[in-house]
């Protein structure tokens, strides 16, 4: 069980990550490095998760997390094949070469 | 155990640090790598056996690996600094630093979930005394058994068999639905890299036909 | 037997075919054709000899424990009070007849099959789906749990789905195979309605006293297990709409599986698959499915004498109709193919007036002499190169003697003479001059049956065996190979000797499958069974019914075999002239669902289609209008950039977070 006193440096170092995360997604160009960035972040919430259940006491948090790793699972396979795909058409792998959504 | 969590997080904050900042990509991978090792290891500190597990097998193993092959696929170049005065820069640094100031102070002052919370404030979920149950172990004041069981009754079965239990009980519909998704996804996934007759690398003629199709479809 | 060896036994039937299935679909194609060929028979083999050590066990078993119950495993349990299934299994007299027919005429058609597709590249795949047949037919079976039936019930459906489509080239297979799988899924859906229905009124019903003879039962009732349900089934209410409701349901879920009445069309389009699938599927165990459903269910049906009567009446009107179709078809597995609906017709009557083991024994019966008529039509089929067409055939007597024979045999046993069709016919139809709506109303069609069953059969055997050959690919016809022979030939002598082993020495009353099977649909709590007709009606209604088929038989002969009878002087009176016609256009059957189902459908939707467009343009039209202008203004923070948007998102989320934490620390 996690002591009283650990518990906010684990949430501390949950929301550096998750922060660091979204930094990276702000400022990475390649499309490769913002999933990385993604799964960072989907990372912190898990520890922040495990961090509750070890806490509370309470093995929910740890069911929790275990469905964010299958959703950041299936969100990898979608996003690369996505990648791939845009690579294939001949596109540069840049997420700012990708504006389509103006239009 | 303190101790070892404390230096777990240094290196966990560390490595994190190298995916967000590594120019070139397999750098960035490979820092993720550490990364999800290293919170593999403080899930096993944190008595989360089972998602030390998965943690390894899903993340190291299997998320990580098919990264690895992507940019061996794809090759991508190494990516220029940030300049400094960017404007995005400047707001993730401030998120970074707003954010964790608010959860630490918040952690520290017990805002985020007050253990010896006795009225029904915001903070405070279904106004259960967490510390109090623990102690005494009365069950029967928490009709979901979410909260307050008598200190580590919790994985007194096994962290595997109670996560089992609360996975294929409480939450079986929330779990099968993940498979389910899962499906789409693979799905999504053949659907997405199949073949189609396109031209060669960098072909502006299938380039403006994809922007056609879709301003077609946005119209 | 124990619960644990009924376990062991009951799994290793269905895990054998299963095995196969999977060995047969994924390592067939790398191993090639003999590993497939031995491998899809020997697990079927295997799970025939598992199932004679269980008919040994149920037959050794003392009186009164012959039925075991067993669970394999927990499958699906939400929670206290809700929904809690578990993967049970019954083994008991009727499952253990059921799987003695299917992996034993399984066993048969799988031989032959390994002849009949020698030539055809997709045998892996061929083997594979009539493995998982095999398991699901037998899941379906020894289902002990209605959600378990169900889920049999289902896989049956599907693997008769990919076996009729099997030769997936072909339009037609594709669309039969589409035709048979919807009309399937309406039965589905009533079954799970029945289920529901089941659950929802059975659920409130105090679970099982621990000192009755339930006690070695489940103990809760929301399990839909169907020892638990039959206990209750009195509390569903006697002759009650709910039980009514329900039973009707169930039977709707097995006339659509059984092809009768009006779910029937589906049947005579399956025999594009293979000949080989029609035998094992469409004639012997498959759309037997719904006679076992409604034998298993019998002590609701007990207790809901109007669905009864009404299944008895469908059953008697698909026979008759069947039959009256049969007459005019000219491909030869149309032919068996509605015989098969009229027969099934005949069990489903049985099963209807609660004459439940005389409905098993016809099924038994007609699983052989089908099975040999559809094999021996698959020799035929061979031998004119893929002809179906009874036209372009005749003489084959002189050029396939064996299958020949088979096939004479098979055609007086569907017709009712000497062999099987004799004795369960007779006895089926015995049990209706006494019970069933309006008795004996219904045995009169019956007996109409019965001629119409001897004059189609040798109509068949007639047009496509004797007399001249028609075409050059009938007179080069010459007999199949010995692994296509010898299945044919173990089912004639099964088809000529079960009924006189069965029911020696007299060819009518009791026989040893009513002996056998009566402690299933005796058990105490169920209403009274069909009565059954003593020696002096048996006598009548067998000789009567012998007489009939006789009649039968002999205008078939006269007409096709010595051509000294014509029936077009006494067809072209204006009374009758519509006959022909309609048999051979099959009552016109799929033109009025056409008519009434897919065409106003297509026109509704047509309709609606010109009315919505403008209708639904206008509005949607009128809404993007209006947000085009008012997104106009925030146009210009829309660059398109992923990136520029994550800022936005962050700077909102980041903000909001802090805010409420400032809030909350404050309220604290």
């Amino acid at each position: 069980m996690l002591s009283q006193a650990m518990f906010p440096w684990l949430l501390l170092t949950a929301a550096f990550l998750f922060t660091l995360g979204a930094l990276g997604v702000l400022i990475r160009r390649n499309p490769l490095v913002v999933f990385m960035c993604i799964e960072l972040m989907l990372n912190a919430v898990n520890l922040a998760l495990v961090g509750y259940s070890s806490y509370l006491n309470s093995e929910e948090g740890q069911v929790f997390a275990f469905m964010v790793i299958v959703v950041a699972a299936a969100e990898v396979v979608v996003g690369l094949g996505l990648l791939t795909r845009v690579f294939s058409i001949g596109r540069e792998l840049d997420v700012d070469d990708l504006d389509e959504m103006k239009q | 155990m303190n101790v070892l969590l404390v230096i777990l997080l240094i290196l966990t904050a560390i490595s994190a640090l190298g995916v967000v900042f590594s120019a070139q990509t397999i750098y960035s991978a490979l820092s993720l790598v550490l990364t999800v090792g290293l919170l593999a290891v403080v899930f096993l500190v944190l008595n989360a056996q089972f998602l030390f597990v998965v943690q390894l097998i899903v993340y190291a193993g299997a998320v990580m690996v098919l990264f690895v092959f992507i940019i061996a696929l794809l090759d991508p170049a190494a990516e220029d600094r940030p300049r400094l005065l960017d404007l995005r820069l400047i707001l993730g640094v401030l998120a970074v630093a707003a954010l964790c100031t608010a959860v630490f102070i918040a952690a520290r002052n017990n805002v985020t979930y007050d253990t010896s919370c006795t009225n029904q404030a915001v903070t405070c979920m279904h106004g259960y005394t967490v510390g109090s149950l623990a102690a005494t172990g009365d069950s029967t004041a928490d009709p979901f058994h979410t909260f307050g069981f008598p200190q580590n009754a919790v994985n007194q079965a096994g962290n595997v068999q109670t996560v089992a239990n609360q996975l294929f009980h409480t939450y079986v519909l929330p779990f099968e639905i993940t498979s389910l998704l899962l499906l789409v996804a693979a799905v999504g996934a053949v659907y997405l890299t199949r073949r189609v007759a396109v031209g060669p690398r960098r072909d502006p003629q299938a380039e403006q036909r994809w922007k056609d199709e879709l301003v077609e479809g946005a119209e | 037997m124990s619960p644990s060896t009924a376990a062991l036994l009951a799994g290793l039937v269905l895990l054998f075919p299963l095995a196969g299935s999977a060995l047969c679909g994924l390592l067939g194609p790398v191993l090639g054709r003999r590993f497939v060929n031995l491998a899809g028979t020997l697990s079927i083999g295997a799970a025939f000899a598992v199932t004679l050590v269980i008919f040994v066990q149920v037959l050794g078993a003392a009186s009164g424990h012959q039925s075991t119950t067993a669970t394999l495993w927990n499958w699906l349990d939400l929670g206290p009070g809700n929904l809690n299934v578990s993967v049970d299994v019954t083994i008991d007299q009727l499952s253990v007849l059921m799987l003695l027919v299917i992996t034993g005429v399984g066993l048969l058609i799988h031989v032959y099959s390994v002849g009949y597709m020698e030539h055809d590249s997709g045998v892996a795949r061929f083997f594979s789906y009539m493995n998982l047949f095999i398991f699901s037919m037998a899941l379906l079976v020894l289902a002990a749990n209605l959600i378990i039936l169900i889920i049999g019930w289902a896989a049956v459906a599907l693997s008769s789905y990919l076996l009729i489509g099997f030769w997936y080239e072909r339009e037609s297979a594709v669309l039969a195979a589409r035709k048979a799988m919807i009309t399937q899924v309406i039965g589905d859906v009533a079954l799970v309605i029945a289920a529901i229905l089941i659950f929802v009124n059975l659920r409130a019903v105090p679970a099982c006293p621990p000192n009755e003879k339930c006690a070695g039962l489940p103990q809760s009732l929301h399990t839909l297990s169907l020892p638990q349900i039959f206990a209750h089934a009195s509390s569903l209410g006697t002759g009650s709409p709910l039980i009514t409701l329900i039973c009707i349901l169930l039977a709707v879920g097995a006339f659509a599986k059984s092809a009768q009445f009006p779910l029937h069309t589906w049947l005579p389009d399956a025999m594009e698959g293979p000949t080989p699938v029609s035998a094992l599927i469409h004639a012997a165990t498959m759309v037997t499915a719904g006679v076992y459903l409604i034998a298993r269910f019998h002590p609701l049906f007990d207790l809901a004498p109007i669905a009864s009567g009404m299944v008895a009446c469908v059953g008697m009107g698909t026979a008759v109709m069947a039959g009256f179709i049969a007459l005019s078809q000219v491909d030869i597995k149309r032919v068996i193919a509605y015989s098969t609906m009229s027969q099934i017709g005949l069990m489903i009557f049985a099963v209807g007036i609660g004459a439940y083991a005389a409905g098993m024994y016809q099924f038994l019966l007609h699983a052989f002499f089908k099975a040999l008529l559809f094999l021996a039509a698959g020799n035929v089929i061979h031998a004119v190169h893929d002809e179906q067409d009874i036209r372009e055939m005749g003489g084959l007597d002189s050029r396939m003697r064996v299958t020949a024979w088979c096939f004479l045999v098979g055609s007086l046993a569907l017709a009712g003479f000497l062999f099987a069709g004799m004795f369960s016919k007779e006895d089926l139809l015995g049990f209706g001059l006494l019970n069933g709506p309006g008795a004996p109303a219904l045995y009169v069609v019956g007996i109409v049956v019965n001629v119409l069953t001897g004059l189609y059969a040798f109509r068949l055997y007639g047009t496509a065996f004797r007399g001249e050959p028609r075409s050059d690919a009938a007179r080069n016809a010459h007999e199949s190979k010995a692994v296509m022979l010898w299945p044919v030939v173990i089912l004639a002598g099964l088809s000529a000797l079960a009924g006189w082993i069965l029911q020696w020495p007299v060819a009518f009353g009791p026989h040893l499958i009513d002996a056998f099977l009566n402690p299933v649909f005796t058990s105490p709590g169920s209403g009274p069974i069909a009565k059954a007709p003593n020696l002096g009606w048996g006598v009548i209604g067998f000789v009567i019914g012998l007489t009939c088929s006789l009649i039968g038989i002999a205008i078939a002969l006269r007409i096709w075999v010595r051509h000294d009878l014509d029936p077009s002087r006494a067809l072209a009176r204006p009374g009758l002239r519509l006959l022909p016609r309609l048999s051979f256009n099959k009552l016109y059957f799929d033109e009025i669902y056409d008519a009434l189902l897919v065409r106003p459908t297509r026109a509704l939707a047509r309709g609606l289609r010109r009315v919505g467009d403008p209708v639904m343009d206008s509005w949607i039209k009128g809404v993007s209008g209006v947000a085009t202008d008012f997104s106009s203004a925030f146009r210009t923070i829309q660059t398109g950039l992923i990136r520029d948007y994550a800022s936005y998102m962050v700077l909102f989320v980041v903000i909001f977070t802090v805010a409420v934490m400032l809030a909350a620390g404050l309220a604290k």
